[in-house]
């Protein structure tokens, strides 16, 4: 069966008869995109699961004020990013340590989730790109994993393109530069 | 028939994203990072088997509530239930009708506050997700915050994990 575009599944939630079928299909095109968005960002499965389903919960409320100023799906990039930053920033709240603590601390976490592979150079990629501030990371996620283009990245973020490039351009730098220290083999 | 579940112009734009994406992206990486380029996209995360299904599953639910909230995941269960053992303890000086949960509700509600304001090591989480307004707005994360309605929300969801024997036991 042919995925129904974005605009057509705005064309179903406009209408009330339409809408639970409308936003069926919407979780259905997105539950898993926005999910691997997410949990690259906060890195373990339990923290996605609760950041996903907040997620669809606020586009639920929220989907009938969707004026389409935006594309749909760029506005669900948006609120999947936000669900995952305030999480993040919950955490950080609560373990008050240092930026590398944070990282080798996250490291050690992975090594020890069953739901992460043990592969070391991705291990090595995954803390170079959690060293990142939390919005160039997800700058980095965004361009490097989802392959987005910057005009789509900057209606997501609300961030102009020009700043975005810069924004990637750095964490391009960071990320090379940390794999450079802490690779030998690559 | 196909042509209606397109974008407007999606072939016609087409051409132009994959061009885009096939120069900037690998340009900047080759040129910035050529350490980086040599990584393959594999993705190093897993999830639990048949997970997407039971996830879409779940958010359908969504859908069918009139104020929708999150189905709490295993973490957030055990969470609840071990937050309900340690206040359950803490108060159990108190004398309560043994059968009547209820009133243990009344009675727990502003022992729920103190504890809460006195021991900072209970995870404010499950009160911020439970939140309304967190939901709606991301600045809301303080416990000053968090409405009478919303500790009552937590209350009943650590109680109802309980039955009344189980609660008796307890206390």
């Amino acid at each position: 069966m042919t995925e129904l575009s974005d605009e057509n599944i705005l064309e179903m939630l406009s209408n009330d008869k339409n809408f639970d079928k409308g936003f069926e299909i919407l979780i259905k095109n997105y539950h898993e995109k926005l999910y691997w968005h997410i949990r690259r960002i906060v890195h373990f499965h339990e923290d996605a699961d609760d950041a996903i389903q907040n997620t669809f919960i606020k586009v639920f409320k929220n989907i009938k004020g969707f004026k389409g100023e935006s594309k749909l799906y760029t506005w669900l990039y948006r609120i999947a990013s936000n669900e995952a930053i305030t999480l993040l920033n919950k955490k950080k709240k609560k373990n008050l340590t240092s930026w590398d603590q944070e990282v080798d601390s996250l490291g050690k976490q992975l090594i020890a989730d069953s739901y992460f592979d043990e592969d070391r150079a991705q291990l090595v990629l995954v803390k170079a790109i959690a060293q990142l501030p939390d919005k160039q990371k997800i700058v980095f996620n965004m361009r490097y994993y989802d392959e987005m283009s910057y005009a789509d990245i900057s209606e997501a973020l609300e961030t102009s393109v020009g700043a975005l490039k810069a924004s990637f351009h750095h964490a391009l730098k960071k990320v090379e530069s940390y794999i450079k220290e802490h690779i030998d083999y690559v | 028939m196909y042509k209606d579940n397109l974008p407007k112009k999606y072939f016609e734009a087409l051409p132009k994203k994959i061009w885009e994406r096939m120069i900037s992206v690998d340009d900047d990486i080759i040129n910035t990072a050529p350490n980086l380029s040599k990584f393959n996209k594999h993705n190093p995360y897993k999830v639990p088997e048949k997970y997407f299904n039971n996830l879409k599953t779940n958010l359908f639910k969504i859908n069918n509530r009139k104020t929708p909230t999150r189905v709490l995941s295993f973490r957030w269960q055990y969470a609840a239930a071990s937050f309900a053992l340690v206040l359950a303890s803490f108060i159990g000086f108190k004398s309560l009708n043994k059968n009547a949960t209820e009133d243990f509700k009344e009675l727990v509600y502003e022992d729920v506050v103190d504890y809460y304001l006195l021991d900072n090591e209970i995870d404010n989480s499950l009160l911020l997700e439970l939140s309304e307004d967190n939901a709606l707005n991301d600045s809301s994360d303080e416990f000053s915050e968090i409405s009478d309605e919303d500790l009552d929300l937590y209350i009943d969801i650590i109680i109802d994990d309980f039955t009344a024997e189980e609660i008796n036991e307890v206390i």
